[in-house]
């Protein structure tokens, strides 16, 4: 599985990358979750094809003000 | 008096003016809108926890202030109804949620402090979605508000018993949240002016956070003239949230007859329209000739990077929201709403590969949308897609095509939660089955005085603000 594939994300897979994180969960719960898990990775997958190298990771905490504000 | 001759049916404004002048007290004022609240409340269910007897006690006071000639400003002994993720002092504030149905705040949110230190006067905590995550208004614990233009409609959220108890005129004014459109949705949907303020602008101190970085408080109304009083107190820095701005104070209210004479109006050239109702574009594309009317110039823009919307508040919200409230969900989660838990739960699945991507793409698209704010003043689309959908559906056909409710209420709302731009919302017809329809306008950040100027220059040239529900 690559982490923008959600398609690969099976419910062993996530069984397992849900005890990875810590997050521990019943197995019904897991059940219950995957398919919501599995729907937000699908959604959010596109973040791996857009090209954020103009903006540098330690600038992510760039306030409103920086960008274009009068105060 | 109001148009309808009741106390009840005035803008904050209006009301205001009178208590100033003294042709009414606020205890007046402040009893006509508990026994409307009175007569509707059961029917609408707005509020969480209606607080009659304090508000009472309050107008009182505010009657005793006045007459001694210590009159505070346009808010004094005007009553407010506050989203009860407003923390207030020595009343519960429940978040919409049971594990907080007890949790009694020590003290009052910077927000609602700076509406009592301004007279207002509290009559109650308003519904919210749990943890306001949610756009439809739906809470499993303490129900989802009527909207009042179609009972079978739902109201939108999060901010959902503010925007139905203005709406209905069970209060002038009422505090909400908007993360990814929380003030503006069901300010669209009932029908009234929401403003989302520039993020930092309105201190998010004592409001239980969903997603810390895109986080805003704001005030709902009838008209732009009442946001803009409100915000007028609402609005400076606040040493006690992070992310407060330094700014100073500014009165909104200043300037707001200015027009738009002159004024480049942009319309998003993409995005906007793939999902879009038809009847809900044709009100916008009126309302943007109104603006030519009145002296604006109106143009298309083009932000490609709009597209990334989406999935870049996607990433953000329920990562933080994870953050946020993960112990709890761990912890209790029987107890929350089955789907405000999986989707608090699905943040912990978020990367943090993923979580840094997506802020940077958020920076990326901030400065995207400020290059266009070089070329216009102001942007505008429509609030929401569609007017109200049935309180109970999950998905809706909009031009023909089947969408989930969640995602078109939130699909174009959340570019100005990403932006960090002030956006407010005002109401621009009706759809033929009578629901209202809104348009937003955008801004440059800090530049929230222009967003509410040219709302009130639309309100001053239309009379869509103006339209009630019988007795409203």
């Amino acid at each position: 599985m690559t982490q923008h594939d959600p398609a690969e994300l099976s419910p062993e897979t996530f069984a397992a990358l849900a005890a990875q994180l810590g997050v521990r969960l019943s197995a019904e719960r897991l059940d219950e979750l995957y398919p919501d898990v599995r729907a937000l990775l699908a959604r959010i997958a596109p973040l791996w094809d857009i090209d954020v190298s103009a903006v540098a990771p330690d600038e992510i905490g760039e306030t409103a003000r920086d960008v274009g504000g009068a105060a | 008096m109001s148009s309808d001759g009741t106390l009840t049916g005035g803008t904050l404004a209006e009301l205001s003016a009178r208590i100033r002048r003294r042709e009414v007290s606020a205890t007046e004022v402040v009893q006509a809108f508990i026994e409307r609240t009175d007569e509707l409340e059961p029917a609408l269910g707005a509020y969480i926890t209606r607080m009659s007897g304090e508000a009472l006690a309050g107008a009182r006071a505010a009657d005793a202030e006045i007459a001694a000639g210590k009159y505070r400003g346009p808010l004094h002994g005007v009553p407010v109804a506050v989203k009860d993720i407003y923390w207030t002092e020595g009343v519960r504030t429940t978040s919409g949620s049971v594990i907080d149905a007890d949790f009694v705040p020590e003290r009052d949110a910077t927000a609602v402090r700076r509406l009592r230190e301004a007279g207002a006067v509290v009559i109650g905590k308003t519904s919210t979605v749990e943890f306001a995550f949610d756009p439809t208004g739906r809470n499993a614990h303490y129900g989802m508000p009527k909207n009042p233009w179609g009972p079978d409609r739902m109201p939108g959220g999060s901010s959902s018993g503010s925007a139905v108890a203005v709406a209905s005129g069970m209060v002038p004014l009422a505090l909400g949240t908007d993360t990814g459109g929380s003030i503006r949705i069901p300010a669209a949907l009932c029908g009234i002016t929401g403003i989302k303020p520039t993020f930092g602008l309105v201190s998010r101190s004592g409001i239980t956070p969903l997603a810390y970085s895109l986080d805003t408080a704001g005030p709902m109304a009838r008209t732009a003239e009442d946001a803009a009083i409100a915000l007028s107190v609402l609005a400076g820095h606040d040493p006690s949230d992070p992310a407060s701005a330094m700014t100073s104070a500014v009165d909104y209210t200043r300037g707001l007859d200015g027009g738009v004479r002159g004024v480049r109006i942009g319309v998003l050239s993409e995005y906007v329209w793939e999902l879009m109702d038809p009847q809900v574009e044709a009100a916008f594309r009126k309302a943007m000739s109104v603006f030519e009317d009145l002296g604006a110039s109106v143009e298309e823009v083009s932000v490609p990077e709009v597209e990334w919307t989406a999935v870049v508040s996607a990433a953000i919200t329920t990562a933080e929201a994870a953050a946020v409230h993960g112990d709890r969900v761990l912890a209790e989660g029987e107890r929350f709403d089955p789907a405000v838990r999986r989707r608090i739960e699905s943040g912990f699945f978020v990367s943090a590969a993923a979580y840094v991507r997506a802020q940077r793409a958020r920076v990326l698209l901030t400065r995207r949308m400020s290059e266009a704010l070089e070329r216009v003043d102001l942007i505008a689309m429509p609030t929401v897609p569609m007017p109200a959908p049935l309180r109970e559906a999950e998905s809706t056909v909009i031009g023909g095509v089947e969408t989930p409710v969640r995602e078109a209420l939130l699909r174009i709302t959340r570019i100005f939660n990403v932006t960090r731009m002030p956006a407010v919302s005002l109401p621009c017809g009706f759809s033929d089955d009578g629901l209202p329809v809104a348009f937003q306008i955008g801004g440059r950040a800090f530049d929230d005085a222009a967003v509410l100027r040219a709302a009130h220059a639309y309100q001053g040239a239309t009379d869509w603000h103006t339209r009630r529900l019988p007795g409203a």
